[in-house]
């Protein structure tokens, strides 16, 4: 039950707090993206993307994440999160990091400014993952959805605590291997480690739920958890120590193997669902599941040198990692938003009256029309700013940030519209 | 002839009010849903609920164990309501009614 963290107000505004912040983020990444474009048509390490990604990673996806994991850990372990002062400290420090990191990138400040907004995430990602492990550890659950979910912070944590590295080498030059192969690392950790273990972890327990799928085979979900796990894991260790950069195929198709295990668990919790008819939410993440398979044919034409063309192979890269970033997660967290964010407001507001007064139900908080355009609006502009970088065109990434823009004002609206939302209910008879 | 005595006319009007009770994320009132295993009417001024969950972890669980209780409580005011959470059988999509079927879209 959502009770322990929920009855607490000052949790509940944290959690609200980072819904809010990533909403803000949301709207930021597709106006920097305008002005931007151009950049994607060169290399990728490259200060404004790098800017726009570390915005698009850190303030979106990741703090809609741990809002969720504010909400969603302590249904799991049916424990009140361990410390919510603890949650406001992490939140400050991780939402000024962000901003000073995308400042310093942008500017591509790398003395002072990037150590600092290293420094405060690490410390805020340091934080976050004590207090998630201190809630765990009162509980007696256990399941493979919690396993994930507590690896994934820890990589979430190796993920900062490279990233706070790779900062101060800039300046002082440390780090005994190249700049690029810990940053392959680091990015590696982040986009598997962190967002694949997470969402695998998060939505593993509740599109079943929501789908009221049938009985369904967890052992698939073990075998994609040691499958990722050891993969990643072999893969830094070759990398750090054994300069295997020619078998990184061979770890990463582990991975994919693990990834396979968990798209079948899931497609079978669509096919045994009773729930037939998807509300607007549930096609969100339908799609982003479809979706999926761009990186990996991308990836796979790049890996298996279907092209022999250098510059063409920098912007498969890029298409790879925006079409990971956009094409799956953010389209998974835009239509899971208004499920989690309006069961958590509304919880909130009429949790203590309902059934005794008539009241709103979740889906009146949002408007549902909005949230249809906003899905045709993103899927508009997912394929033009996919097809702009892989051709190379600034003009056309400039029409679907255009794009991306009207879908991100939509996704506030309705964000703002929940949140704000007033206790509305009438005497039953 | 009466085909019902009076506790099972009882039991029948209980299970007819809880179907005020909504699922707030379904829609779908919890009779139709197939959550309430059993309800016993008690003349001595108890009503027994045996209730279920899709999940265990179903957020809404605490939203529709109180809806239950203050549905009763307003019908029967006099009587004590007992509501117990029962786990076996697992709820499945077998139990639901159908209404609650084309409510879902099943065919």
């Amino acid at each position: 039950m959502l009770k322990p963290s929920l009855k607490d107000s000052f949790t509940y505004s944290i959690i609200i707090a980072h819904y809010i912040s990533a909403a803000l983020f949301f709207l930021a990444i597709a106006i920097l993206l305008i002005f931007s474009s151009e950049a994607f048509i060169g290399h990728y390490f490259h200060p404004k993307i790098l800017a726009i990604t570390h915005i698009t990673t850190l303030g979106w996806i990741s703090f809609i994440i741990i809002g969720s994991l504010y909400q969603l850990v302590p249904v799991i372990s049916n424990k009140k999160i361990f410390s919510p002062f603890m949650s406001l400290i992490s939140y400050l420090c991780m939402s000024t990091g962000t901003l000073l990191l995308a400042f310093s990138f942008w500017t591509f400040d790398t003395g002072f400014l990037i150590q600092t907004a290293a420094s405060l995430l690490f410390f805020g990602t340091t934080l976050f993952l004590i207090n998630i492990l201190l809630t765990v550890r009162q509980s007696k659950e256990n399941n493979i959805e919690m396993d994930f979910i507590q690896a994934s912070i820890f990589w979430f944590w190796l993920t900062a605590f490279i990233g706070a590295l790779l900062a101060f080498n800039f300046q002082y030059v440390f780090l005994p291997k190249e700049h690029l192969c810990y940053l392959k690392i680091h990015a590696h950790i982040g986009l598997i480690g962190w967002f694949l273990c997470l969402i695998i972890g998060v939505s593993s327990k509740l599109i079943p739920m929501f789908l009221l799928s049938g009985k369904l085979n967890t052992n698939y979900l073990s075998y994609c958890y040691y499958l990722v796990n050891l993969g990643l894991l072999g893969f830094i260790i070759d990398a750090l120590f054994f300069n295997g950069e020619d078998r990184a195929v061979g770890y990463i198709i582990i991975i994919l193997l693990g990834i396979i295990c968990y798209l079948y668990f899931i497609s079978n919790a669509f096919k045994t669902r009773a729930r037939k008819k998807l509300d607007i939410n549930l096609k969100h993440t339908y799609i982003s599941f479809l979706f999926i398979a761009i990186p990996i044919i991308l990836w796979s034409i790049l890996k298996f040198k279907v092209i022999a063309d250098n510059k063409l192979e920098l912007q498969i890269i890029s298409a790879i990692v925006f079409s990971l970033l956009f094409g799956f997660i953010t389209l998974l967290v835009l239509g899971q938003t208004f499920k989690n964010l309006a069961f958590i407001v509304w919880l909130k507001k009429y949790e203590e009256i309902s059934g005794k007064e008539k009241t709103p139900l979740p889906k009146d908080l949002y408007s549902e029309k909005a949230a249809i355009v906003q899905l045709y609006l993103f899927i508009i502009s997912f394929v033009t700013i996919l097809c702009g970088i892989l051709m190379s065109n600034y003009l056309t990434i400039k029409l679907g940030a255009i794009f991306l823009m009207m879908t991100a004002i939509l996704y506030n609206i309705n964000v703002f519209k929940i949140v704000l939302h007033k206790s509305n209910s009438t005497p039953l008879f | 002839m009466n085909l019902y005595t009076d506790k099972e006319k009882r039991e029948i009007e209980i299970l007819h009010f809880l179907k005020e009770v909504i699922d707030p994320e379904l829609e779908i009132n919890i009779i139709d849903m197939g959550l309430v295993y059993k309800v016993n009417y008690d003349e001595e001024g108890k009503i027994t609920i045996n209730l279920t969950l899709s999940t265990k972890n179903c957020p809404m669980g605490d939203v529709i164990i109180n809806s239950v209780e203050s549905c009763l409580k307003r019908h029967f005011p006099e009587f004590e309501i007992v509501i117990n959470m029962v786990w076996e059988p697992k709820w499945s999509r077998d139990f639901l009614t159908p209404a609650g079927k084309k409510e879902l879209g099943i065919t």
